[in-house]
């Protein structure tokens, strides 16, 4: 690990760009790899990677400052981000990231003179069943506690290896607490994937032989894709990321497609706070997560996969790449898979810390290696998408589902869910409860059901769907969550009888103005409009003129908002005007308007500029 | 005849430019003197609002203590309070000072100044103390509706009145807040 002074291009840079094959796109993978060697981007690298690339230079800094874990400052040998989701900061995560600044004598935000270390905040990283979490050098920690904060502020000042450090530290575990059919047992491997191909008619032994195109081998993919797509419609199947739009519509666009080099995304993003259920199927269901694109792959007719991943989930990179290796050897990807005419491969890109890239066009132009800011809805990615081909993008679970409806047949996944919501859906339960983890049920679930088995029916409160979803109290825990009721992401975190939802809707507020990419002014100037709404009322500021003036800042972004971001930033906080109105009223101080700073301190520096004490010389913050 | 609407209006940090664009509704002045009374305003050179009126017009944004009592005295004695004008809505020109401690202002004025003799910051208790930053009106105190442009043109200044004297909504059409 170099710091920040000695950097020199050709031996440093020069490596990284060429196993990129300096490749403009893979912009932002060449500038994450940069990022972690020096934990920062170097001046030189900015003006090398644009001459290399052949870019303007503002497209390179324009990227490095849109994702927050690519900086133009150094950020220490140890860059240590504290998760700040409401499931952290009740688990007090304020007071430790506070105690181990004070033990290393860092301020908060800032590199310590000596370059040795920094400590920041970051959004969610996924690991809220086993929070209080942090990332060291982009690696998870979980399950901290003041001991090894301790032990941490010890380690670092002793300048330890993140090598050496004690690997409990670092253990992640998938706590699924309660599996369904979909995910009782991963599936072998190739099964599904057999299945699919089978479809089309026998797999010929003499194909094997010759791995020739021929018309036989296109007519079995052709077969073999249109059988898949009628159970993937049979399943109802309906994408698991939030929105459940039909995947079999989707899937059907792609392939009817006029244009070629189609692509299958997989949306590992997952920056939704409280959600952790990829994280979990990439770790134990990585196979049939790859055999999902795969199968995609055939029916859409596309050579080429892109897993997207946050880079929270860095860690799990050797483990993926390697299922991947594994899969190529075992004839699943490739060329000639399973020896029939399908050919495929599957590739990883990374985030870099923004939820906005969650959002599949963002997500499309952060793999373009672009700053990842939402396109106009159309023409749909189905139709234009990565690299204006037609492109299929779904969720993790999505995948995951589709090799199981491959496997065992859409009318035996169509058995469990609702009406309007087949199958089983997976839940990331984090909060207050007894059994935090992944808990799998049928859609149709009711909230009072899941807080049951997991232990947290005195909760006062519960936000379903992450902060873009629904804050329920507890006169609605009996609403079943599926498509045509309270829709879901797969989230629920559990606030308890002592918490204060104030707090958490200070949060959500406060990520919403974070991760608002400043496309469109209703998102951007909205979401800070409301924090500091928020941040009005904590200081008892706040009047019934305040919420007035909330609602109609919520309704302008709701309705003029470029994207989801914006259409649902205001959610918990009208959502908690309507459940939890008490939240608000009883931090009024006053029926009428009063200023949101304190406005006699506003004076003071004139105050003592000039000397004077004079009863003029001061304001009352209420009119006398 | 009905009983005329009471007006009044004053400039705080502002430059007088939102009141000259109000003069400059030319002859249509004395057809708005048939409807409406002015109570305090730089019309009449009137120092107080005298009783209750119904409307308030108010131009420049708040830099000073003095600012904020008689944004004050406004809003108790308005019904209806409109900020007029760039500096009233967003703190406009004035709030540029924004950028630099009131400390880094003042030395530049009054101490570091070309050509100040007998350097020292003003602390007459008569000079109103200023604010550390120049806030727009809805900082300080509610505002029922924002007439924008710097300043608002004679014409947005008189559709504004006359749909609100007509009891509408004075949302302005997009023809009078276009400004290339």
């Amino acid at each position: 690990m170099q710091s920040a002074s000695v950097v020199h291009p050709e031996e440093h840079l020069l490596p990284i760009l060429q196993r990129h094959g300096s490749d403009p796109g893979k912009l932002l993978q060449i500038l994450i790899e940069i990022q972690h060697a020096f934990h920062c981007i170097p001046p030189e690298a900015e003006g090398l990677l644009a001459e290399k690339l052949r870019l303007p230079l503002v497209r390179v800094r324009g990227v490095v400052e849109f994702y927050s874990f690519l900086s133009r400052s150094f950020q220490g040998e140890v860059v240590i981000h504290f998760s700040d989701n409401i499931t952290d900061q009740m688990a007090g995560n304020r007071q430790l990231a506070e105690a181990l600044c004070a033990k290393l004598g860092v301020k908060l935000g800032e590199t310590r003179t000596d370059g040795r270390v920094s400590v920041r905040f970051t959004s969610c990283t996924g690991m809220c069943d086993q929070g209080p979490a942090a990332l060291v050098n982009y690696l998870p920690l979980t399950r901290l506690t003041p001991d090894r904060i301790d032990a941490i502020a010890a380690l670092v000042e002793g300048k330890v290896p993140l090598e050496a450090w004690p690997r409990a530290f670092f253990q992640v575990d998938s706590q699924i607490r309660r599996s369904d059919v979909v995910f009782r047992n991963p599936l072998e491997p190739g099964v599904a994937l057999r299945a699919s191909l089978e479809r089309g008619g026998e797999i010929l032994e003499e194909w094997a032989e010759d791995m020739a195109p021929s018309d036989a081998r296109r007519h079995h993919l052709e077969r073999g894709g249109a059988e898949t797509l009628k159970e993937i419609y049979a399943a109802e199947l309906r994408g698991r990321g939030g929105a459940g739009f039909k995947t079999g519509i989707k899937w059907e666009s792609v392939r009817h497609a006029k244009m070629g080099n189609r692509y299958v995304l997989c949306n590992a993003d997952e920056g939704e706070p409280g959600t952790f259920k990829d994280r979990v199927l990439l770790t134990d269901y990585a196979d049939m997560v790859f055999e999902g694109m795969t199968i995609c792959g055939h029916v859409v007719g596309s050579k080429k996969g892109i897993l997207y991943v946050r880079q929270e989930y860095w860690y799990l990179r050797d483990h993926l790449e390697g299922v991947l290796r594994w899969r190529r050897e075992a004839g699943l990807l490739g060329e000639g898979i399973l020896k029939t005419g399908l050919d495929f491969d599957i590739e990883i890109h990374w985030g870099a810390g923004a939820y906005i890239c969650g959002m599949e066009s963002a997500m499309i132009k952060s793999i373009e290696g672009r700053r990842g800011i939402p396109r106009r809805r159309w023409p749909l990615p189905v139709h234009q998408g990565y690299l204006k081909r037609p492109t299929v993008v779904n969720n993790v679970e999505t995948f995951a589902a589709a090799a199981v409806i491959s496997a065992r047949g859409g009318a035996w996944f169509a058995f469990n869910g609702t009406q309007q919501s087949s199958g089983t859906k997976l839940f990331c339960v984090s909060g207050d409860c007894e059994r935090p983890g992944l808990y799998e049920y049928p859609w149709g679930v009711t909230i009072r059901e899941m807080l049951r088995d997991a232990g947290g029916l005195d909760a006062k409160g519960a936000q379903v769907g992450g902060p873009s979803g629904t804050l329920v109290g507890p006169e609605e825990f009996d609403r079943r969550v599926c498509f045509e009721e309270l829709s879901s992401t797969g989230t629920l975190m559990v606030f308890g009888p002592h918490q204060d939802i104030f707090e958490a809707v200070k949060n959500f507020s406060a990520f919403f103005q974070h991760e608002s990419c400043g496309l469109c002014t209703p998102c951007r100037v909205g979401t800070t409009l409301l924090a500091n709404y928020v941040k009005k009322f904590e200081k008892g500021y706040g009047s019934p003129v305040d919420l007035e003036e909330v609602q109609l800042v919520a309704k302008v972004m709701k309705t003029m908002s470029h994207c989801g971001l914006g259409q649902t930033a205001s959610l918990p906080i009208t959502d908690s005007v309507r459940k939890f109105p008490d939240i608000w009223t009883e931090r009024m101080q006053t029926m009428e308007f009063v200023p949101a700073f304190d406005l006699d301190g506003a004076l003071e520096e004139a105050r003592s500029l000039t000397g004077r004490t004079d009863a003029a010389a001061h304001l009352t913050h209420l009119e006398a | 005849m009905a009983e005329k609407l009471k007006v009044a209006t004053c400039s705080l940090a502002g430059c007088f430019g939102c009141h000259m664009s109000l003069l400059d509704i030319d002859e249509r002045l004395l057809e708005l003197l048939e409807v409406v009374q002015f109570d305090r305003s730089p019309i009449n050179d009137l120092k107080h609002i005298s009783q209750p009126v119904d409307l308030g017009l108010i131009e420049g944004g708040v830099c000073n203590a003095e600012n904020v009592h008689t944004l004050r005295e406004f809003r108790s004695m308005c019904k209806i309070l409109v900020a007029v004008g760039e500096c009233g809505i967003t703190g406009g020109i004035p709030s540029m000072r924004n950028s630099f401690t009131l400390k880094e202002c003042l030395d530049e004025s009054y101490i570091r100044g070309m050509g100040v003799e007998f350097a020292h910051i003003p602390d007459d208790p008569e000079i109103p103390l200023l604010l550390n930053r120049v806030r727009p009106l809805h900082h300080i105190v509610k505002i029922d509706h924002f007439l924008p442009g710097c300043p608002p043109s004679a014409d947005a200044i008189w559709y504004f009145l006359t749909e609100l004297l007509a009891g509408r909504d004075p949302s302005l059409p997009r023809e009078l807040i276009r400004y290339d």
